[in-house]
């Protein structure tokens, strides 16, 4: 498993490599990979199904065409080599990356969006489990590339410009250095530059929903043949805004776990709700989960923060409390993980 | 202002507006001046985050648009800050199919609306 996350991480290492590398000569702006949004990187299905953290929440976000995500940094008191690793892809924008036009995505993005991940976790006692998960965006209000949030650009582009151009032809001046011409348009900005701001940079926070299954395999070892299935989990996550500066998100998770002769079902109410701005953010999370396994009720609060390292890395942590109504018994819980994705283009 | 050489072919001179460097939303219009005069021939408009051309035929015979002059008034926004800081835009001009040249403009992308302007004036050979 050390070498499989050592090779993993060489990837990586190529891939950002690469990414810089390139030379661009001409920047196509009516091509999907030249419209990127460095928002937070969503939650992996793959990694999520794994069960390393305490909540049921996948968190919507803009897709990456690519991210990796590692968590369970703990091992005793020490900070370890990460014990879980979850790799997303978009294998549609990726393969279609060099031709896809903006026009095509906007005729069908829940299908560009779709993202394969895939993850893997060992305990202590050297048992694996490996996840594969599927997901798309149903709708994101935040993403540029949506034709309501380009039509807000364009709009404001064109009609700067025809004021510009009808200023320009009526007053036959030359236009350089013409004082009232910047008045006109400092002006005319102003009115839309926070509406204009909004849809480009701050979309962090807009309204989406995304889908997510992930199926759970594990193994007594680290050996494939001995894999039996583990669970089947869904999601389906809403994002709300709060104002500009806010964000709620409304989950549902349903998990199927179990062996072939006998299975159990989970049921997880999460909700989230983020205040701060798209570099750092804390968050407040409560859900309720019921599992028919032990036919326990158990309530979830904790506090979190995100925070934006660098363009690629983002780090979340978060610590809480487990409360068990069923045996009136309670645990502290926590969760650090970093988030890697390719800033940028592929 | 650039001066552009033509010859008197068969085919129209074309303008184009291109972006060459940063990730930016652009609407933009291209005016052709009459020769020694502020009338207009001909506007062409367009955004560059559409699949259509960018690019047009000015008027036949290639021989009228001698010392007319060009213009390009685009608005733009950088969608990308993080990763694209810098803009380069041309005004080019082709000839059967050839590049016969072209102006540009290379600034820095502000997060602001921003305006580009640029002349060309065209000279048959």
């Amino acid at each position: 498993m050390k070498k499989s996350n050592s090779i993993l991480i060489c990837c990586i290492l190529f891939a950002t490599m690469n990414s810089y590398a390139q030379v661009n000569p001409e920047i196509d702006t009516s091509l999907v990979k030249n419209l990127t949004q460095n928002f937070a990187v969503p939650d992996l299905p793959a990694f999520n199904a794994l069960d390393v953290a305490p909540g049921n929440l996948l968190r919507p976000s803009t897709p990456k065409e690519f991210a990796v995500v590692a968590g369970n940094f703990y091992g005793g008191n020490t900070i370890i080599i990460p014990k879980s690793l979850a790799v997303e892809v978009s294998p549609i924008l990726i393969t279609k990356s060099k031709s896809l036009t903006i026009q095509d995505y906007q005729k069908c993005p829940a299908f560009y969006n779709l993202r394969i991940s895939v993850g893997t976790l060992r305990d202590s006692t050297n048992a694996s489990k490996i996840a594969i998960g599927l997901r798309t965006t149903i709708f994101d209000h935040g993403d540029i590339k949506y034709k309501s949030n380009l039509d807000t650009v364009v709009k404001f582009l064109e009609k700067r410009n025809n004021g510009r151009v009808e200023y320009i032809t009526k007053n036959l001046k030359t236009p350089g250095d013409d004082a009232e011409l910047k008045k006109l348009s400092s002006e005319y900005d102003a009115l839309f530059n926070d509406t204009l701001n909004y849809v480009v940079e701050k979309g962090w926070n807009a309204a989406r929903l995304d889908v997510a299954l992930a199926y759970v395999g594990a193994s007594p070892d680290s050996t494939a043949k001995n894999i039996r299935f583990s669970s089947l989990t869904f999601w389906s996550t809403l994002a709300l805004p709060i104002k500009r500066n806010g964000q709620l998100l409304i989950g549902f998770c349903l998990i199927n776990s179990g062996s072939t002769d006998k299975s159990y079902t989970t049921l997880s109410l999460p909700v989230r709700a983020y205040f701060g701005n798209n570099g750092l953010k804390g968050f407040l999370e409560g859900q309720y989960t019921y599992k028919q396994s032990d036919q326990t009720n158990q309530a979830l609060v904790s506090l979190g923060c995100e925070y934006k390292l660098t363009n690629s890395v983002w780090a979340q942590f978060s610590a809480g409390m487990n409360r068990n109504f069923t045996d009136n018994t309670s645990n502290l819980t926590s969760d650090f993980r970093l988030i890697y994705t390719i800033p940028g283009k592929l | 202002m650039k001066t552009i050489y033509f010859k008197n072919s068969n085919d129209p001179p074309e303008v184009e507006f291109k972006v060459i460097n940063g990730v930016v939303a652009a609407s933009y219009t291209v005016i052709l001046y009459e020769k020694n005069s502020n009338n207009i021939v001909a506007t062409f408009k367009g955004n560059n985050l559409n699949d259509q051309p960018d690019r047009y035929p000015l008027p036949l015979p290639p021989s009228v648009n001698d010392g007319r002059i060009i213009s390009l008034i685009a608005d733009f926004r950088g969608l990308d800050l993080d990763m694209s800081k810098k803009f380069e835009f041309r005004l080019n001009v082709y000839q059967d199919s050839q590049p016969a040249g072209f102006n540009a403009e290379i600034g820095t992308i502000t997060g602001k609306p921003q305006t580009s302007l640029m002349y060309v004036k065209l000279i048959m050979n």
